[in-house]
């Protein structure tokens, strides 16, 4: 049986799955600071059926991360990088970095080095001022060769508890992303372990004793002793378990579709092809600093049920972005966007007519049927746009061949999948607007819990291999390998795989690599002329886990 | 300063300057990764790699005044306002070259709709030696990219006066071409003299057809010519010139190759120098043309120039390995004095059109040859311009080429002008048709880029 523990920032849920069925759920409030009890008490819920030697897997999905860093708590962190000359980068990030000395090439050349001694001597004045024990160092071109990052984290390591790497959080090129992964993956460290321990007392006091497992921005899930050396990959874990939930429960077919998922304050709008959901193409956006964090790309608009309504002297109607409280149906100050939906007769909740005099009261020369209707229009009209921005987004693909304008294949919404509080009173309205057929599945009240309990193993390397230098890099692994003979990109893809099998088994993942059901993401092979000759290669592979669910489940 | 440090939009009134809080960059990346001309050719898939490599590594496509924009594969229809083909267009356009050309339509609509402040289009293959009849390429170009855009600029959004400034290191014969008889396009090329390097053109007295004496404008600068030889062209020639010409918008053709490290050519410019030169000149749209130094200069060359473009400190852009570049005294004397004589010619234009039509009815003809380098074809051209006295009149090209792949080719091509009223129209007509009824060549196209597009008549 699978254990699936969502622990957001309201609610801390928990379901218990067996053979695609749910067999036990909970949800109680979260409790702060003290997640501990939070976690205990769902626990103590779903386990009244089953027995704690049955389950064979728990997964975690949190929001501790990610509130810590919205909350602005995280611990400081002393910057290090390796800039080289490009752009100014001295306010690129959440602290003033230290510069170091040097520079490495696109090619992965060090065409500069610093001593070891000026090194410390940054590290000495630097630990003079701030006196931090955290630290993060990102070099430029690191991930074309990873070797000057490693010599001078070895260094910095001497004197912080915790130094983050860039080029090992992320395998892809910019600077900027890795540098911003980096720190923030350092940052929230701390409380990323009280989290763990919590976790772990919980689950030993109700003697469960399975591997425990945390879910990750990109949808997949990795053994919490993984995590702990890379938490920065668990932000934004709420969106990717709701994701994931609507996977699970098997609600989006395999036309290109457009899943809402519309609560009090916000909806949060993701695209989904061939039954997947979307990736963000380079990462996700940490306190508006664009980071080297893969995660399904969720985008949050500020309008829900409980968007509060504003009229002004003109006549302009605004739905959102706010929600300053309930709706006036359930006892609220304000007319809000469900009100609106309750006199429309599309919700059936609260105080009807209460819903009815606030709407009414917004201009005593307009009915309020009439009112209504002119905020669901404004509601729509909304969502439209925001829609209409994210499948924008997906399709303003940087066009690297003439083969992807030619033939490209642009995202056309073909339906809708709503969830969450609002999808049957507003989701048909949706789908007559956009002229799209909806969706709405029975409201899984713990999809995130479902989506958390069935995440597969991610992770994904980059092999980038220079065959004039006869060297292989993968810098997610830290490895530097000197003196292959791989030539063209099906040896590099198959090296990939074995590499990624390996560590898949390392991590425990897995129990042998013949079982490992792997995928390439991207392959690139360059012909690279020096002297007007063509002899070697430039080839980048990047290959994963294949991402998605060990079983979808009956609702 | 021709725009007084105001962009597009705010001169236009579309955008409010106050409204601007830090000026933008459309960004067109285009690099063709799977179009080559031939395996080891400086034209192949390994060009922008390195760039890519940098301007996504540096992250300048995260930053929040850079937007992105993705090309447009140019309408034939746009294509043939500028061009004709021999045997047609089709046998030598690739859907590479119509991606390119939409890449450089789309940085133009991001300015003209006013979206951002400057455009960079950053694509491959280049354009600036195709000229307006096309027998095959030329110095690695089959349709100019600028022009195809500028057809665009006109037809769509009414622009009339066009200042092209190239800093390609080659003469921009092609872009000199399609503009030579026009007035209201204005055409200035520095370059390392054409005794020196390809195409072997670009000189002082190529000035401007007839009707467009002035409108040419060539720069032909000494090898060596290292950032303070360009600076000083720019500001003592070129950016006087543009502030006389008010051009309603500025291109640059923003080839890379006066690189101290590019192979095929011999100046000393820096990655820098670049950034300083697009400063100076506040081109709303630049359209990347040559520059072959893939690994040394073009990754610094192009993170110069879009951070210089969007306004962002370009300062700590330097080549690895950087060593000093040095302009010799005698390239400085020699430019000195390259400038004087060009402020003497410049002073002298309305002398020289009244002589360049001494002696002319309504008819201004030539002859001369163009030669394919990259197709082993030799042209032949036999030019004519309808000379009116207060209006730009057609001009027409009977053009014949024996050696190419396609066996002979004997055409004929009258060009109505973008200015053309209903008269000028029919007097093209008529002259073309006049032609057919004397016969002798293979096909008979007219160009009406802003009346009816191209008819075979």
């Amino acid at each position: 049986m699978l254990l699936g523990i969502d622990v957001g920032g309201t609610f801390t849920d928990a379901v218990i799955i067996d053979k695609k069925r749910v067999v036990a759920s909970a949800k109680h409030r979260t409790t702060k600071p003290q997640l501990m009890d939070g976690i205990s008490s769902v626990l103590e819920e779903v386990l009244q059926h089953v027995g704690p030697s049955d389950i064979a897997r728990v997964t975690l999905s949190t929001t501790v991360v990610t509130n810590t860093i919205v909350e602005h708590k995280e611990e400081p962190v002393d910057l290090y990088i390796v800039s080289g000359p490009g752009m100014n980068v001295d306010h690129a990030f959440p602290v003033s970095p230290i510069c170091l000395q040097g520079y490495t090439d696109h090619r992965g050349s060090v065409v500069e080095k610093i001593g070891k001694d000026e090194i410390v001597q940054a590290i000495e004045s630097a630990k003079a001022n701030s006196q931090h024990r955290l630290a993060a160092i990102s070099v430029k071109f690191g991930v074309r060769n990873p070797e000057e990052e490693q010599r001078i984290a070895k260094i910095v390591n001497r004197h912080y508890d915790i130094v983050s790497q860039g080029s090992m959080l992320s395998g892809a090129l910019n600077f900027p992303r890795r540098t911003i992964s980096a720190y923030f993956n350092s940052a929230v460290n701390p409380i990323f372990a009280e989290f763990k321990s919590s976790v772990q007392q919980a689950l030993a006091f109700h003697h469960i004793e399975a591997p425990v497992y945390i879910l990750k921005a990109d949808g997949g899930s990795l053994p919490m002793e993984t995590i702990e050396a890379i938490p920065v990959e668990t932000v934004f874990t709420g969106p990717a378990a709701s994701v994931l939930g609507l996977e699970a429960l098997s609600t989006v077919g395999g036309a290109p579709t457009v899943a809402l998922d519309i609560g009090g304050t916000t909806t949060d709008i993701s695209l989904w092809k061939n039954g997947k959901p979307l990736m963000t193409k380079e990462g996700v956006s940490i306190r508006n600093y664009p980071s080297a964090v893969r995660s399904f790309a969720v985008t949050s608009i500020g309008i829900g049920g409980e968007s509060v309504i504003r009229y002004s002297d003109t006549g302009q109607i605004t739905v959102g972005p706010e929600r300053v409280g309930p709706s006036v149906a359930l006892g609220g100050m304000e007319p809000t966007l469900g009100d609106a939906l309750i006199v429309l007769g599309h919700a059936d909740y609260g105080d009807v007519a209460l819903a009815h005099t606030s709407i009414a009261s917004i201009d005593s020369s307009v009915d309020a049927k009439t009112m209504a209707h002119r905020i669901l229009n404004v509601a729509l009209e909304t969502i439209r746009d925001g829609i209409d921005q994210v499948v924008a987004m997906e399709n303003k693909k940087t066009i690297y061949v003439v083969e992807d304008i030619i033939g490209g294949d642009q995202f056309v919404p073909e339906q809708l999948v709503v969830i969450g509080g609002t999808a049957n009173s507003l989701g048909p309205s949706i789908g007559e607007y956009l002229n799209l057929p909806a969706a709405i599945p029975n409201d899984a009240a713990v999809a995130n819990a479902i989506g958390a309990a069935v995440a597969k193993h991610t992770m994904a390397i980059t092999a980038h291999v220079e065959t004039k230098y006869k060297l292989m890099v993968i810098p997610e692994l830290g490895k530097t390998i000197r003196g292959t003979d791989l030539h063209s990109s099906q040896d590099v893809l198959r090296e990939a795989y074995l590499y990624l099998g390996e560590a898949a088994v390392e991590r425990q993942l897995v129990d042998s690599y013949d079982t490992v059901p792997m995928e390439m993401i991207s392959i690139e092979e360059f012909p690279v002329i020096e002297g007007w000759q063509s002899i070697d290669k430039i080839i980048t592979v990047k290959v994963q886990l294949e991402g998605g669910v060990v079983t979808h489940v009956e609702s | 300063m021709w725009n007084h440090k105001d962009s597009y939009r705010v001169r236009t009134g579309l955008v409010e300057k106050e409204h601007i809080q830090h000026p933008s960059l459309g960004l067109v990346f285009f690099p063709a990764f799977d179009w080559k001309i031939s395996a080891t050719h400086p034209e192949r898939q390994e060009r922008l790699l390195y760039t890519r490599d940098q301007i996504v590594e540096e992250g300048l496509l995260d930053l929040p005044n850079i937007v992105e924009y993705n090309p447009i594969v140019a309408p034939w229809e746009t294509i043939e306002a500028v061009h004709v083909g021999a045997p047609d267009l089709q046998s030598w356009v690739t859907d590479a070259h119509r991606v390119s050309s939409g890449g450089a339509i789309a940085a133009a609509d991001a300015v003209l709709r006013g979206e951002v402040d400057r455009s960079f289009a950053l694509v491959r293959p280049p354009g600036h030696h195709a000229m307006a009849m096309v027998h095959g390429i030329r110095g690695f170009c089959t349709i100019n990219i600028e022009a195809v855009m500028i057809h665009h600029m006109r037809r769509q959004y009414g622009i009339k006066r066009v200042a092209i400034v190239d800093t390609d290191v080659h003469h921009g014969d092609g872009s000199q071409d399609v503009f030579y008889h026009d007035p209201d396009t204005l055409f200035i090329s520095f370059h390392q003299d054409g005794r020196t390097l390809y195409p072997g053109t670009g000189f002082m007295d190529e000035f401007g057809g007839p009707q467009a004496i002035g409108g040419t404008i060539n720069i032909p600068l000494p090898p060596n010519t290292g950032d303070e030889g360009m600076k000083q062209v720019l500001t003592e020639l070129v950016l006087p010139i543009l502030e006389e010409f008010k051009p309603d918008i500025v291109i640059n053709s923003a080839g890379q190759d006066n690189h101290f490290s590019d192979p095929l050519a011999n100046m000393k410019v820096t990655a820098k120098g670049y950034a300083e030169i697009a400063e100076l000149l506040q081109a709303d749209i630049a359209v990347l043309e040559g520059g072959y130094s893939v690994q040394q200069a073009l990754p610094y060359v192009n993170t110069g120039i879009i951070l210089s473009m969007a306004g962002l400190d370009y300062s700590r852009v330097l080549e690895p390995n950087y060593v000093a570049q040095h302009q010799s005294q005698q390239v400085t004397q020699y430019i000195d004095e390259l400038i004087k004589k060009w402020k003497a010619q410049w002073a002298r234009r309305d002398e020289i059109q009244r002589e360049e039509v001494l002696g002319c009815t309504d008819r201004w003809t030539r002859s001369y040859g163009v030669y394919y380098d990259e197709s082993g074809i030799q042209e032949e051209r036999f030019e004519t311009v309808r000379l009116y006295d207060d209006k730009v009149g057609w001009h027409s090209i009977e053009s014949s080429s024996y050696d190419g792949p396609y066996g002979t080719q004997r055409l004929y091509a009258m060009f109505v002008p973008w200015q053309a009223d209903d008269g000028t129209r029919r007097d093209a007509l008529l002259e073309a048709e006049t032609i057919k009824e004397r016969g002798g060549f293979q096909r008979y196209v007219v160009v009406d880029p802003m009346g009816f597009g191209k008819k075979e008549i």
